[in-house]
């Protein structure tokens, strides 16, 4: 298990195959929802194709920035600030 | 006055108890000073005879009846509580065994006047006449002002008792000018004729509410209920540990059971002027001797405090006034022995000559090399606590049901705030056992003594915690002295 | 034949043995106890039993319906697991606390009555203290400390809740009630505390970080779902609980992005899960709670998982910080695999257990229309997968490899893992192992080609927003405030000042008269109400500690030892009393 592991995450090339996978991934998960028929529609932007798409990268991105920012400004303490 | 033959024998238990005490006097000479412990086995012996004696009694055609013209009622209800006494005295007398060693009061004396005391306690619980409590009163009280200064060597001890002794005194000066002024408003002193003479309004004169504050007050001395409880604190703390443990289970339930009869069967009919007075009191007790308790450093004079905050619990089931409220004292009464000896028990199990074992730092990571007696006091102090699933939960729960059935629900909310300010104190104590390392080596006083005693009260905090049916529907069937 | 057996009991009075057994007897017997809780609840069957009567009331030990029982197995369960997990623990009392809590977490779960659930309620509190003492460090003390004190203080408020409770209604039956008046907002808020719900829970990640390891794995289970059930028993269906759940989903995830110590990112990550389920209460609807419970299931499943993964880092590395690990996928592979499974679950990725469960929740929210909370969650679905499934397992197993020396764990940790991993693929691929289980029957699909593309669509663009900033996020050694800081920082200080400046100049005017007794409440009752007011809810804990050991300090002084001074304060006291009877009548 350790050899298949290391031979995968361990080399550059395969960890830039990888990445590639999942660039491809991305794209025909996007490109399918412009052809997908929908059943079901809860909400208005049920129906805009790849929205979900921009959601999750916003979603992230912002999580990571203003987390960050407010722990930097406000609720970050050194390891013995309560002692 | 004639005696009949069934007067007689419905004060069996109490005759046994007074004789054996006479009786044990004498043997005491004879027997040399490093066999007192014989004193204990004996006077152990006589307890447990009176007990059968009172369980006899319960099958008898006279249950139920008055005796030696109307000033001695067996019933239910002082057998009950009578059975409370009797477990104290026991679990008091085995604690008792080794520590006498110990400090060098070996003195057959000793368990003498505890069953002096206890025949004193009897009688108050039987007494249905203001005499005949003021006598029992006072042969319970007389013996314990000698033991809580039976220390004679020790300071304290001495200062404690004699605070107790005059300040004794004085409520009992109090409750005596509260009974005689009952006794010229009614013109009689037996319960049930002072609530038939009550119940006409046209005696609720302003000096009938004096009077009553007087009894309210004399009785509180005796519950160490705020404002009254000034002596507690000092004399818990100076009385020798086994005492302290007596003084706070056996006289205390004793004066409750009697607060209970006279209250609830004699004033009756004034019931809407002594429950405010009662009220009173067990809020002050219970906001006060909770948070006093907290900033204590010896654990003696902590439990001392706390049982002021216990009083205060007890006295809400007095203010409900009903019967399930009686119900609930004596159920609180019972559990409180129970737990309340078993904490006693593991301070003089930690004592080791002097003052060993009473201050709280000594508890310090008492977990880490002795499991076992860190997990007894754990039960103990989550009783006293209420913590579930123990006794002292159950108990308090019961209360607290008999105030929501009275309407009174605003106490009761109050008695569970205060019964977070008093988690807050025994959990400090289990904190201090469990999470520190220990300071020093741990010394215990080994003595079968105290194993059974330890045994004993274990079982009833759990038992009683976990199926408290029982000793409810033996409490609920007491309860009706109305 | 005995038609039914509390699995509680079994655990509970089960486990008093174990001190008295040795070895390979006491591993297997530890076993058994929770195999023999799961069958004893699969053999239930619905009703009523173990009814006593108890001050007139009854007292109903085991209620059983489908909810109860989707409960009662997923508690064996894990019970099960983390006995596995924790098989090599020598302290007979470690696992003597394990068994009560798991005990009367059932014991809770099956209580038809408030009584007997107040009984467990308090004794799953104060038996998981336990498993953060024995971890036998300073700040794990400390840490319990704490833990037990908002315990208790939550606990007397469920008390103080459920006796006006039963004041208004004359009985102590634990059934749904209407998120109003106070009895029902004070039992509320006694769940609402160990449910973590935000600025109560902060409990949580101050003292699972510090307790042992296979303690985590338990507290991770029970304490929050018995919350869970308990809302979901008593509150299904109020509304406000969407939004707390979906707030509280969102602020949780916050604070896992920006947390680095292992154990106490995952617990954020508990509470955030744990907003979900609240959500689907509130939102109320069969699908509402079915998607709930699914998800206090198969959280469960994962999360224990997690934990179990993390603290085997912890017990081959002894590092719980993201900052000191790094390239363990070499070192501890079965761990990073197994981990990863965890992580995939609790992100929802298609074909694990997350995907079966948070969907109906979702689900649930979008058929009510409750947009806001939808998106809330959806959102924080996208943090979740960003710091447990790709920042966590890249800076301890991936990331740059610190050369740390270890090995995969014992086989009984690697078993446990592997059970657990194994359960959260098979609901994952087979969501109606799951669904049968369920008080409404479950009938839901989360494999519908819609789900499918757009999970899969935020899964892989939340991945490409992290590895746009893939250098930038790294692991600290540092602690973020929370809402804990309220009773450890500023409510000391604050009573301190109270104390000094309000209480001590009125200190001198006590000890010299004794009526002042009469006069201290009222102070007491004002600058408690003032104190309330200003929105310190939180000081509550640590500060009446703090308060009341001045205030009893400054009483103490009453206690002069002068005899004169005790007979004037009796003297006093009949005084007061007589005055009361002039001025009521």
């Amino acid at each position: 298990m350790r050899m298949l592991l290391e031979s995968i995450l361990g080399s550059p090339e395969k960890r830039r195959l990888l990445r590639r996978i999942m660039f491809v991934l991305m794209a025909l998960f996007v490109i399918y929802d412009f052809f997908m028929r929908r059943h079901h529609v809860e909400f208005w932007w049920d129906e805009i194709p790849g929205f979900y798409a921009g959601f999750g990268l916003a979603a992230c991105v912002i999580l990571i920035v203003v987390t960050n920012a407010i722990a930097e400004m406000w609720l970050k303490k050194k390891e013995d600030y309560y002692d | 006055m004639i005696f009949t033959i069934k007067d007689l024998l419905s004060i069996i238990p109490e005759l046994i108890i007074a004789g054996s005490a006479c009786v044990l006097l004498l043997v005491d000479l004879l027997i040399s000073k490093e066999r007192k412990a014989c004193m204990a086995v004996l006077s152990i012996l006589s307890v447990i005879a009176a007990g059968v004696a009172s369980y006899w009694l319960l099958g008898a055609d006279f249950m139920g009846a008055k005796s030696f013209a109307g000033m001695f009622e067996l019933d239910g209800f002082s057998t009950f509580f009578k059975f409370v006494f009797y477990t104290a005295t026991v679990l008091s007398i085995l604690l008792s065994f080794h520590y006498v060693k110990e400090e060098d009061i070996n003195l057959g004396e000793y368990y003498v006047l505890m069953l002096f005391s206890l025949s004193g306690m009897m009688v108050l619980a039987s007494g249905a006449d203001l005499l005949s409590i003021y006598v029992g009163l006072e042969l319970m009280s007389l013996p314990i002002y000698v033991l809580a200064g039976f220390l004679q060597n020790d300071v304290r001890s001495n200062e404690g008792a004699m605070k107790y002794v005059i300040l004794g005194a004085f409520s009992s000066g109090i409750l005596l000018y509260g009974i005689s002024m009952v006794y010229g408003l009614t013109g009689t002193t037996e319960l049930s004729g002072v609530a038939a003479a009550l119940s006409d309004s046209s005696v609720h004169v302003p000096a009938l509410s004096i009077a009553i504050v007087m009894m309210v007050a004399g009785f509180a001395f005796k519950v160490a209920g705020v404002p009254f409880h000034m002596w507690a604190p000092d004399a818990y703390e100076g009385a020798p540990t086994p005492i302290t443990g007596f003084m706070s289970a056996g006289p205390k339930a004793a004066a409750f059971a009697v607060m209970l009869r006279v209250f609830m069967e004699g004033l009756q009919p004034a019931y809407e002027q002594w429950m405010v007075m009662v009220g009173v009191v067990a809020v002050a007790s219970m906001a006060y001797g909770n948070f006093v308790a907290i900033s204590q450093k010896n654990i003696k004079r902590m439990l001392a405090y706390s049982s002021i905050g216990h009083a205060g619990y007890a006295l809400l089931g007095v203010m409900a006034g009903t019967e399930e409220g009686i119900a609930s004292v004596m159920f609180y009464m019972a559990v409180y022995v129970f737990m309340n000896l078993g904490a006693f028990g593991i301070i003089i199990m930690m004592r080791k000559g002097g003052q060993r074992g009473e201050l709280i730092e000594e508890y310090t990571g008492l977990a880490r090399s002795h499991r076992g007696v860190a997990l007894l006091m754990l039960i103990f102090l989550f009783s006293l606590a209420g913590i579930p699933p123990t006794a002292g939960f159950m108990g308090k729960f019961y209360i607290f049901m008999a105030l929501i059935h009275r309407g009174m629900v605003g106490l009761a909310i109050f008695a569970v705030l205060m019964s977070a300010v008093a988690a807050y104190f025994y959990i400090r104590i289990v904190m201090l056992m469990y999470m520190r390392e220990p300071a020093g080596e741990f010394e215990f006083a080994r003595s079968k003594g105290i194993y059974y005693a330890l045994f004993i009260t274990t079982v009833g905090t759990v038992l009683l915690g976990i199926c408290p049916g029982y000793l409810v529907k033996l409490a609920e069937m007491a309860s009706v002295i109305m | 034949m005995i038609s039914w057996v509390h699995p509680g009991l079994i655990l509970i009075l089960g486990s008093l043995l174990i001190p008295f057994l040795r070895g390979r007897v006491k591993q297997g017997y530890m076993l058994l106890l929770p195999v023999l809780g799961f069958i004893s609840v699969l053999a239930m069957h619905e009703g009523t039993y173990g009814v006593y009567h108890f001050l007139g009331q009854e007292i109903v030990l085991g209620r059983v319906d489908r909810l109860a029982t989707a409960f009662g197995f997923i508690f064996t369960l894990m019970m099960f697991i983390g006995v596995l997990y924790g098989l090599r623990v020598k302290d007979d009392g470690h696992h003597l606390a394990g068994f009560f809590y798991a005990g009367s977490a059932l014991g809770a779960t099956f209580a038809g009555d408030f009584l007997s659930f107040l009984v467990f309620w308090e004794i799953m509190a104060f038996a998981s203290v336990f498993l953060v003492t024995y971890n036998r460090t300073d700040r794990a003390y400390k840490a319990a400390y704490r833990y037990i004190l908002v315990h208790a203080t939550s606990g007397v408020c469920l008390m103080a809740g459920i006796l006006l409770q039963y004041y208004h209604t004359n009985s102590l039956a634990f059934a749904p009630m209407e998120l109003s008046g106070l009895p029902a907002i004070l039992i509320f808020f006694g769940f609402a505390v160990n449910a973590g719900l935000p600025f109560l829970g902060a409990w949580l990640p101050d003292a699972y970080p510090e307790s042992t390891l296979s303690g985590g794995v338990m507290m991770a289970s029970f304490t929050t779902k018995t919350a869970v059930y308990a809302l979901a028993r008593g509150f299904a269906g109020a509304e406000l609980l969407v939004w707390i759940g979906a707030i509280m989903a969102l602020y949780s995830v916050a604070y896992a992005t920006i947390e680095s110590d292992m154990r106490k990112l995952l617990s954020h990550h508990i509470l955030s899960q744990v907003g979900y389920m609240v959500a689907g209460i509130g939102v109320g609807t069969r699908l509402g709670i079915d998607g709930a419970v699914a998800h206090a299931f198969t959280n469960i499943l994962y999360k224990g998982l997690l934990f179990m993964a993390t603290g085997s880092i912890i017990y081959v590395t002894g590092r719980r910080n993201l900052k000191d690990t790094g390239g363990l996928y070499k070192t501890m592979p079965y761990t990073f695999i197994l981990f990863m499974i965890g992580g995939f679950s609790i992100s929802g990725v298609p074909l694990f257990a997350g995907f079966a469960s948070k969907p109906m929740i979702l689900s649930a929210a979008a058929e009510e229309h409750y947009m806001w909370p939808w998106l809330l969650m959806m959102f924080a679905a996208a943090g979740t997968f960003l710091s447990t499934t790709l920042k966590l397992p890249y800076l301890a197993f991936l990331g740059k490899d610190k050369k740390i020396e270890a090995e995969d764990p014992p086989c009984n940790m690697l078993l446990a893992m592997a059970i657990t991993a194994f359960l959260c693929v098979l609901i994952g691929v087979y969501p109606n192992f799951l669904y049968r289980l369920l008080p409404y029957g479950g009938h839901y699909h989360p494999y519908t080609v819609e789900h499918f593309v757009w999970t899969m669509q935020i899964l892989l663009f939340t991945w490409l927003g992290y590895y746009f900033y893939i250098d930038k996020i790294k692991g600290k050694h540092a602690i973020n405030l929370d809402a804990d800081w309220f009773y450890r920082k500023a409510g000391a200080p604050a009573f301190m000042w109270l104390a000094r400046k309000v209480f001590a100049p009125v200190d001198d005017v006590v000890s010299e008269s004794y009526k002042s007794i009469i006069l201290r409440p009222g102070q007491w009752i004002a600058s408690r109400s003032l104190r309330f007011d200003k929105g310190v809810v939180d000081g509550i804990v640590n500060g009446v500690a703090n308060f009341t050991v001045s205030f009893s300090s400054a009483m103490r002084r009453l206690q002069t030892g002068i005899l004169q001074d005790y007979a004037f304060a009796v003297f006093i006291g009949l005084l007061f009393l007589l005055n009361l009877y002039l001025l009521l009548f």
